[in-house]
């Protein structure tokens, strides 16, 4: 679904990304995992071409991203993607922030597409809140409208960048149950975070970045309970206690 | 020394200070529209990255905005329009043309600062929706940035409004000159000016009330209507 060829990006001369290669199929949940700059968003953000890449290759369902004249925008409102600061539209109320891409890019009726909002918006259990502007929102409230937002558009590939880091505990749970009923879904999906043990429980595959480079991947209880590399060690050292 | 205050002037001209005003209404009207959408246009062409049509509306905005408005609306009047057209054109539609070109430049200046003030983040998320350039501009960034622009917008309509004034310098009998025909009979400064300063400001402060009101964000006036429900 997700392909990586030897992929690098530098920000002037810094290398976040090192020669990367990855396969991801369709219907995996993988959590990438690693320390704060290492490259994990940007990872996501070159798969829907939010940050073009310094060399390789990167396909997402055999279409190009990084070719020259690939249409972002198609490729875009296929992969979904749920950002560490929700980024709700603010002049929106909740029901307008979830139709309006359905209505204006995929050209879906605007009644279809209520329906389907009103249906996502249950399945996120917050049918309540649906003329409700961002602002009257809690954050983990605001975070479920953006994944509603995102499913709206019927994406192949879900991405997730730190969706529970900017919430409270309590917060973060009905996020992370959200997330995990798609993955049981069969939605293929990447989530970048730093709750190892949600990593654990949901992950088909695990890959732990440093530096801009994958030192390890494999399934969770391979990453958790037996890693391989020092560096993987060290870093799981400081976050599971 | 005047003693007495001749209040009657108004009164016996107030048909004339009435028909001034209108010429002012519709000279404000005509310029606060006409600026409003050319300077959209010059905003949205500045804020783009093709470099030469960028680089031509910088060029206009910092020439307009480092000449005297009074020398724009002489200049245009008996300059470029009988020039142009061969002929002289009504004082009206010149000072239209010059309050246009000149009130467009700073609005320019302030819708490119408001598209600027829209955050990354939301750009962002737009594309990542799938938006085209021209619907994220539409639907997302416009809309935020014009209700953070309405209070510097609003203020450049108040000093265009006040500026019209200027207009009376090549003739045009709008309210600050029908003004002073009438104290040039009637040698009663004190009043007549009075009266005109308190219609100026009853417009502008009206306007600048009015707007307030539009100022607020959408998630207030829900506020705001919830706080009335409860009262």
């Amino acid at each position: 679904m997700i392909r990586f060829e030897n992929v690098s990006k530098s920000y002037k001369g810094l290398n976040v990304l090192k020669n990367i290669n990855v396969n991801i199929e369709k219907g995996e949940t993988i959590a990438l995992i690693g320390q704060s700059g290492c490259g994990k968003s940007t990872f996501l953000k070159c798969i829907n071409g939010l940050v073009p890449v310094c060399k390789g290759k990167i396909f997402v369902d055999d279409i190009e991203v990084t070719a020259k004249n690939a249409d972002l925008n198609t490729i875009r409102s296929e992969v979904g993607i749920v950002f560490q600061q929700y980024n709700l539209f603010p002049h929106l109320n909740v029901l307008k922030n979830i139709i309006l891409a359905p209505i204006k890019v995929k050209k879906i009726h605007e009644n279809e597409a209520r329906i389907q909002a009103l249906c996502l918006l249950e399945k996120v259990g917050l049918l309540d809140k649906i003329d409700k502007y961002p602002d009257q929102l809690s954050g983990g409230q605001a975070q479920r409208v953006a994944i509603a937002r995102s499913l709206a558009m019927q994406p192949k590939v879900m991405l997730f960048d730190e969706p529970t880091s900017a919430l409270d505990p309590q917060m973060k749970q009905e996020v992370l149950d959200t997330i995990k009923e798609l993955a049981t879904d069969g939605m293929t999906m990447i989530v970048v975070t730093h709750e190892m043990n949600f990593a654990r429980e949901v992950a088909d595959r695990v890959i732990f970045l440093s530096r801009g480079q994958i030192i390890e991947e494999g399934t969770a209880e391979k990453i958790f309970d037996n890693p391989q590399s020092n560096i993987t060690r060290e870093f799981l050292m400081k976050y599971i206690k | 020394m005047a003693t007495e205050l001749y209040w009657m002037d108004i009164f016996e001209n107030f048909d004339f200070l009435l028909k001034g005003l209108g010429i002012t209404m519709k000279l404000s009207l005509i310029s606060i529209i006409g600026s409003l959408f050319f300077g959209i246009f010059l905003g949205i062409i500045r804020y783009s990255k093709f470099f030469l049509i960028s680089w031509l509306a910088v060029a206009y905005i910092e020439i307009v905005r480092s000449v005297p408005l009074i020398l724009f609306i002489v200049f245009i009047h008996f300059g470029l329009m009988p020039y142009i057209f061969g002929g002289a054109v009504s004082f009206f539609a010149s000072s239209c043309v010059a309050f246009i070109i000149f009130t467009s430049a700073y609005i320019a200046e302030i819708i490119r600062s408001g598209l600027n003030s829209v955050e990354n983040t939301h750009i962002d998320a737009a594309k990542s929706l799938g938006f085209s350039a021209s619907q994220r501009l539409t639907f997302i960034i416009l809309p935020l940035a014009v209700s953070r622009m309405a209070p510097a917008l609003v203020s450049q309509f108040i000093s265009l409004i006040k500026d019209t004034s200027l207009a009376s310098t090549i003739g045009l009998i709008e309210l600050t000159r029908s003004g002073e025909i009438i104290y040039e009979r009637t040698h009663h400064v004190f009043e007549i000016l009075l009266f005109i300063a308190f219609v100026y400001f009853l417009i502008c402060f009206g306007l600048s009330k009015l707007c307030r009101i539009y100022e607020m964000k959408p998630y207030m006036q829900v506020e705001a209507e919830k706080a009335l429900v409860i009262n």
